[in-house]
């Protein structure tokens, strides 16, 4: 075949394919559009149906709406479409009622049979089904997709089991990190706090029993975790970590705890951490959290961290002087005039604290 | 020697019909990858997970970066888009460069500015002189002038070096972030936070767009048919062509307009590099350069879902200049970079990334250029025969529009940004023109890039006036 012949055999395909793409994406946008109208025509009808149902439900009056709602079929929507974006934003009994049809419509079933589905979309869409509803019997589902092989489907399972919302699931959640399998399939910290503090104060047993895990991770969230919670009960624990944990990253989880709970009876604890702590991050904690606790006591200890040679850490104590009112703000007005030794950070403090309060400046800038 | 001619003339177009086949098949493989990730990607997003994010009170705080040199017509919009964020913990520091206009009197007046000091973190070196701190009341704007070095890289420096959180985005003044584009960046960080270094979203021209307060209103396509051309090559290059390179963690270029790095990495590579034209890329393969050399598992992600958009050049000498720099600064990376490329020890950033750019990116506008002059000298001394020039340019141009045509498709089945009939044509007209005058003078433009890299002349950044957003109080017709 001859140069020419090839080209041109080329070129036709090449118009063909742009022609004939051009058209599909008409062809679909089109399709698209004609679904799209419809899907509203279909949610426009079963939104009020539900809407009714959860308005009369109450009265035991409801019981057609119940089975027209079981029986539901859409070509555009399905009813766990609808209930999906719903559910999130209603508590208590109709979150139940709802919760109930979806039952009786045999997809809570459903759901718990694709957590082992071999397709990953499906074990993901599955479990975020189950963790929408909240039900405590997908709990086991849930956590056996903890070790999965898939990313996306381990987060999802985390998110789950925290919109689950038991003491079991945080069990199960903090069991599972701190296991083999934990290991070989790590979960990373930030779904897994944000999954604890939805279970809030069910979760602070197994939190606190945490805080003796075997991994770093799991002690660092437990530490976190618990602070955030308000577990007041935890402070000596959380003492023990933040004095003695091998790692910097669980010393500074309790540590933040600590300045959260702002319990007097750490601030010993903390000053003695000023002396004794390398790691900058832990030393700037300590410093926010004795500014927290506000204990005259502290003030030399942090005056002597505003000299720090790190900016984060001077910065830090310096900023934990204000909460003292005019002993502290005294104290940074001193420090601000060295050229050295923390005068930048308690310059920059002083000003920071003199615009948000919408005084004159106290030294010249 | 007319044989001779004849045989050369006939072999060069030939190896330039090669080797814009083998590019533009290489684009379209790089596009169809992007296309599978993207439809994954789809099936697994979750709202719950960023609204987790949002909840928790753990979520990392970001800093996001704005270097302005001569803004003022937007970088009040700008700030306001970006503190209308849905972001749980964010501060913005802007770094004014020096500039001549009123940028940051808008700026002061807008947000009541207070002299203030601030303690830089005295990590990364930086060239231009701090002439002043200022911030708002509330704590969360800062605004430092300083003088100005002629270099974006710089006042990013500065940027960094006054930030306070463990995440920094860095961003165009001009840009505007889509109301959760920060938490879709942020996200990768936290589902993996050893890994993830540096996250990148898409960036799409906002010209015609009509916007209030530094939100988009309608997503709308621009009314010249410049700026329209850039969309079509913003969809092929910045956003399938890199969702395909970070499909397989080869993401070479992480846009300046919106781009988000670990802090702590940033600074232990020493900052950006303050006198190269292309700080953005020059940034990423500093990382890509240190984290493989030290053996680290670690990933760089380019996110197509939030977008930033950004104000493209209307006018083709700015076009020309803006193009001229990003190829001087391809120039530039690439040579600096240069130890990593076909080096086993750098991986496929090595042996496929880095080659792929000296070989499709760098050098593409000399073959273009020099494939256009050789087709119709071959005809003009009857070396070549019309029907055959005409074939040869007809295959070489159709494949490219094909490209283009698959890159639009591909966007408006997966994320459906321009709703109307009207831009859907626009932009399948768009993808016909541009190789028709656009894409050939964009060749020149980038070979004299290429030149005035080779020749080590000076070029800098900041120099693109700005038209302001589209401020309106509704969309119209």
């Amino acid at each position: 075949m001859s140069t020419g012949a090839i080209l041109l055999i080329a070129a036709t395909l090449n118009l063909a394919l742009i022609i004939g793409l051009s058209l599909t994406t008409a062809l679909l946008k089109a399709r698209r559009e004609r679904r799209a109208r419809r899907h509203e025509q279909e949610l426009a009808l079963l939104r009020p149906v539900m809407m009714r149902y959860l308005a009369t439900w109450e009265d035991g009056d409801a019981h057609d709406l119940a089975d027209m709602l079981i029986g539901y079929h859409g070509v555009t929507t399905s009813f766990e479409e609808l209930v999906a974006g719903l559910l999130p934003k209603l508590r208590g009994a109709d979150r139940s009622m709802l919760v109930d049809i979806l039952r009786r419509r045999g997809t809570i079933d459903q759901a718990r049979q694709g957590t082992g589905s071999r397709w990953a979309v499906r074990r993901y869409r599955a479990v975020e089904l189950l963790g929408a509803a909240g039900v405590s019997e997908g709990i086991p589902d849930a956590a056996a997709l903890l070790g999965d092989r898939n990313t996306d489907v381990r987060l999802a399972a985390v998110r789950a089991l925290g919109r689950i919302g038991t003491v079991e699931a945080a069990a199960a959640l903090l069991e599972h990190l701190d296991s083999d399998e934990g290991r070989k399939h790590p979960i990373p910290p930030h779904p897994v706090t944000m999954a604890l503090l939805r279970i809030g104060t069910d979760a602070t047993d197994p939190l606190t029993r945490a805080l003796e895990a075997g991994q770093v991770e799991v002690r660092t969230i437990a530490t976190e975790v618990l602070g955030v919670l308000g577990v007041y009960p935890a402070v000596a624990g959380l003492q023990a970590r933040m004095r003695l944990d091998p790692s910097a990253s669980v010393r500074l989880g309790a540590t933040h705890a600590l300045g959260r709970l702002s319990m007097p009876s750490s601030a010993g604890d903390l000053t003695a951490m000023l002396r004794t702590e390398e790691d900058v991050e832990v030393l700037a904690a300590a410093c926010a959290a004795l500014g927290r606790i506000i204990d005259p006591s502290t003030i030399p200890d942090l005056e002597h961290a505003v000299a720090h040679p790190h900016p984060t850490v001077r910065v830090a104590a310096a900023m934990a002087l204000v909460p003292f009112g005019a002993t502290g703000l005294d104290r940074l007005r001193e420090i601000a005039q060295r050229d050295a030794e923390g005068g930048d950070a308690a310059r920059e403090v002083l000003a920071r604290n003199s615009i948000a309060t919408d005084t004159t400046p106290l030294i010249s800038l | 020697m007319r044989d001779f001619l004849e045989s050369a003339v006939i072999g060069f177009n030939s190896f330039v019909i090669i080797y814009f086949l083998a590019l533009n098949s290489l684009y379209l493989l790089i596009v169809l990858i992007a296309s599978r990730a993207q439809r994954r990607a789809q099936r697994m997003s979750s709202e719950t997970a960023l609204e987790d994010l949002f909840a928790n009170p753990l979520t990392p705080g970001v800093s996001v970066l704005v270097p302005a040199y001569n803004e003022e017509p937007s970088i009040v919009s700008s700030v306001h888009s970006i503190l209308d964020l849905r972001y749980p913990q964010l501060e913005v520091v802007i770094v004014d460069d020096g500039s001549t206009d009123g940028t940051f009197d808008v700026l002061q007046h807008e947000f009541e500015l207070q002299p203030s000091t601030r303690v830089a973190a005295g990590v990364v070196e930086t060239v231009g002189t701090v002439n002043s701190v200022h911030i708002s009341r509330d704590g969360q704007i800062v605004v430092i002038r300083k003088e100005n070095a002629r270099r974006r890289g710089d006042a990013l420096n500065v940027a960094l070096e006054y930030s306070r959180y463990p995440l920094v985005c860095m961003i165009d003044a001009d840009s505007v972030l889509e109301k959760d584009a920060l938490m879709h960046v942020v996200r990768p960080f936290v589902d993996d936070p050893e890994r993830v270094a540096a996250t990148g979203g898409a960036i799409r021209p906002i010209n015609g767009c009509p916007t209030e307060r530094g939100m988009i209103l309608e997503k709308r396509l621009p009314k010249a048919w410049a700026p329209r051309i850039q969309v079509v090559e913003y969809l092929r290059s910045f956003l399938l062509g890199r969702v395909g390179w970070s499909a397989f963690n080869g993401l070479m270029i992480i846009s300046g307009a919106f781009g988000l790095f670990r802090r702590d990495l940033v600074q232990q590579i020493g900052g950006l590099t303050a006198d190269s034209l292309a700080e953005d890329a020059d940034l990423v393969n500093s990382l890509h350069h240190r984290l493989r050399r030290e053996k680290q598992d670690y990933r760089i992600v380019f996110v197509p879902h939030p977008v930033c958009w950004t104000e493209v050049p209307e006018n083709l000498k700015i076009l020309g200049r803006q193009r001229r720099r990003w190829s001087h600064g391809l120039l530039e990376v690439l040579w600096r970079f240069r130890q990593m490329i076909a080096n086993p020890r750098y991986g496929r950033m090595g042996m496929l990334v880095l080659p792929y750019y000296v070989v499709f990116e760098l050098l593409s506008p000399v073959v273009e250029i020099l494939g256009l002059i050789c087709l119709p000298l071959g005809v003009a001394f009857g070396i070549l025969n019309w029907k055959m020039a005409v074939l040869y340019a007809i295959v070489a141009i159709g494949y490219g529009i094909l490209l283009s045509v698959v890159a639009i498709v591909v966007d408006d089945l997966s994320y459906k940004t321009y709703r109307r009939w009207k831009d859907l044509g626009i932009l399948l007209v768009a993808a016909f023109l541009e190789n028709f005058g656009f894409r050939q003078l964009h060749a020149f433009w980038r070979l004299r890039g290429l030149w005035s890299g080779i020749r080590g002349s000076n070029a800098s950044w900041g120099e693109m006036p700005r038209v302001g957003f589209k401020e309106t109080s509704g969309a119209s017709g």
